[in-house]
């Protein structure tokens, strides 16, 4: 079973087309997805996140084809991933109550989200934010706190749209620990996106290079 | 300066004294704006999402009119509503000239465009991503919508406010549809309008005064709201 399969994909508005003629992802995997900006990264990973639909083409996950028909069944798929949006957007309200956001979402016990919440935050060594409001915030700690409220979710696909943008020089390394960890451990398919050709191979067993639109397998 | 201490010695006086009329007056005025806004805002804030919410011709026009009607004059409102509700009028067979209900309907009227069109500027001025992130976070079409509504919590409760503050503090719908009937229909701007025709001028700024004291705590109220909500 591939976690992801994409077939002579195009997507893509505003007069932008990001092509994919055949790409597959196993389930497991570290896919780093690198290129300029505008190349079309952002897109991809809307399209992995069943975010947007894409004008031709089949994608499929877990070897099913996406139904983009049934709001119900995209909505079931949505919840079997976490996606960290470039440039995320947090709720306005506490840190805590921002982390637990997807957990209430998905029926998670009271209880069980509490617990969740406490490690995650101890995990990213961020435990002195958890009853800020979200406006008190720096850049950094945003971006801290949506990376937090996306791995609490235990998914088994990770999408994250520039994880370590914005993050502080001293906990890029604490972020890339945990996301090695839930790969390599839980087995976990983490698809990112980066500027940085060091950062893709240093984290990445596999890369894929986007130019205006145009994806290069590695 | 002599008018100004009376009022405030004459307000002490009214409010620690508790007297039967002074209550009756304060508790016309509460009670009509209250359950005006109350219906405004059952009634104007989902419309004004709904405006907010959806792309459809003449959205800028409607926009623009309730934008306009914000500053409605009371006394246009009350003559409008006063044809309607006289003996000749369309609903002249329903006996509501004269009446507190009559009074609901004029300041639901001029309610209703404030805390429409606020609503829709909150919305709009929402972060765009807030629905697509919900929408990320696994969160159905409804479940993000309430979100949207969640984050725009403060600005609806500051449109129902600021429509309480034109009802509570305005005359000519209450003059003219309430008719100013002693303990049933007098409020307290009818009162200082009446009470100032008569000289007694320490009257009507002790009832000002009360009049600014309960928009002073409204908006006590909401600070307060805003600051507990984390």
């Amino acid at each position: 079973m591939t976690a992801y399969r994409l077939n002579n994909i195009e997507a893509g508005h505003n007069g932008f087309s990001l092509t994919i003629d055949d790409w597959t992802v196993e389930p497991g995997s570290m896919v780093a997805v690198v290129g300029p900006n505008g190349a079309g990264k952002t897109t991809l990973l809307n399209v992995l996140a069943f975010m947007e639909k894409p004008k031709r083409g089949t994608l499929s996950f877990r070897s099913r084809p996406v139904d983009y028909s049934s709001p119900r069944s995209l909505l079931a798929l949505r919840r079997n991933i976490a996606y960290l949006a470039q440039n995320p957007c947090l709720f306005n309200m506490s840190v805590r109550r921002n982390i637990e956001y997807g957990l209430r979402l998905r029926g998670v016990p009271r209880n069980i989200i509490g617990e969740q919440v406490k490690q995650i935050l101890e995990e990213l060594e961020m435990t002195e934010l958890e009853h800020r409001n979200v406006r008190e915030l720096s850049g950094g700690e945003v971006q801290l706190v949506a990376l937090a409220r996306t791995f609490v979710l235990h998914s088994s696909v990770l999408l994250l749209d520039e994880p370590t943008g914005n993050v502080d020089k001293a906990r890029i390394g604490i972020v890339e620990r945990r996301l090695a960890e839930m790969n390599e451990s839980d087995g976990v398919t983490v698809i990112f996106t980066t500027h940085s050709e060091v950062q893709a191979r240093r984290m990445a067993d596999s890369r894929i290079h986007i130019t205006a639109g145009r994806v290069a397998v590695n | 300066m002599d008018m100004l201490s009376e009022g405030l010695s004459g307000a002490l006086r009214l409010l620690l004294g508790f007297d039967p009329d002074f209550t009756a007056i304060v508790a016309v005025s509460v009670l009509v704006a209250f359950t005006s806004t109350s219906l405004a805002a059952l009634t104007a804030v989902p419309v004004g999402v709904l405006i907010a919410q959806r792309r459809f011709p003449g959205r800028g026009g409607v926009i623009a009119v309730l934008n306009t009607l914000m500053s409605l004059p009371t006394v246009v409102v009350g003559l409008l509503v006063y044809s309607m509700l006289s003996r000749n009028g369309l609903f002249g067979s329903l006996g509501l000239l004269y009446t507190r209900t009559a009074m609901v309907i004029g300041q639901w009227i001029l309610a209703f465009p404030i805390v429409a069109a606020l609503t829709v500027a909150t919305m709009e001025g929402l972060d765009t991503r807030v629905h697509s992130t919900a929408i990320s976070l696994g969160a159905s079409p409804m479940q993000a919508f309430l979100r949207l509504l969640s984050e725009a919590r403060f600005g609806i409760v500051a449109a129902v406010v600021a429509g309480f503050g034109r009802v509570f503090a305005e005359v000519g719908v209450s003059m003219m549809l309430g008719g100013n009937i002693k303990t049933y229909t007098r409020s307290i701007t009818t009162a200082i309008a009446l009470e100032t025709n008569r000289g007694e001028f320490a009257l009507g700024l002790a009832l000002g005064i009360v009049l600014l004291t309960v928009a002073l705590l409204v908006n006590i109220l909401l600070a307060l709201l805003k600051r507990r909500t984390p």
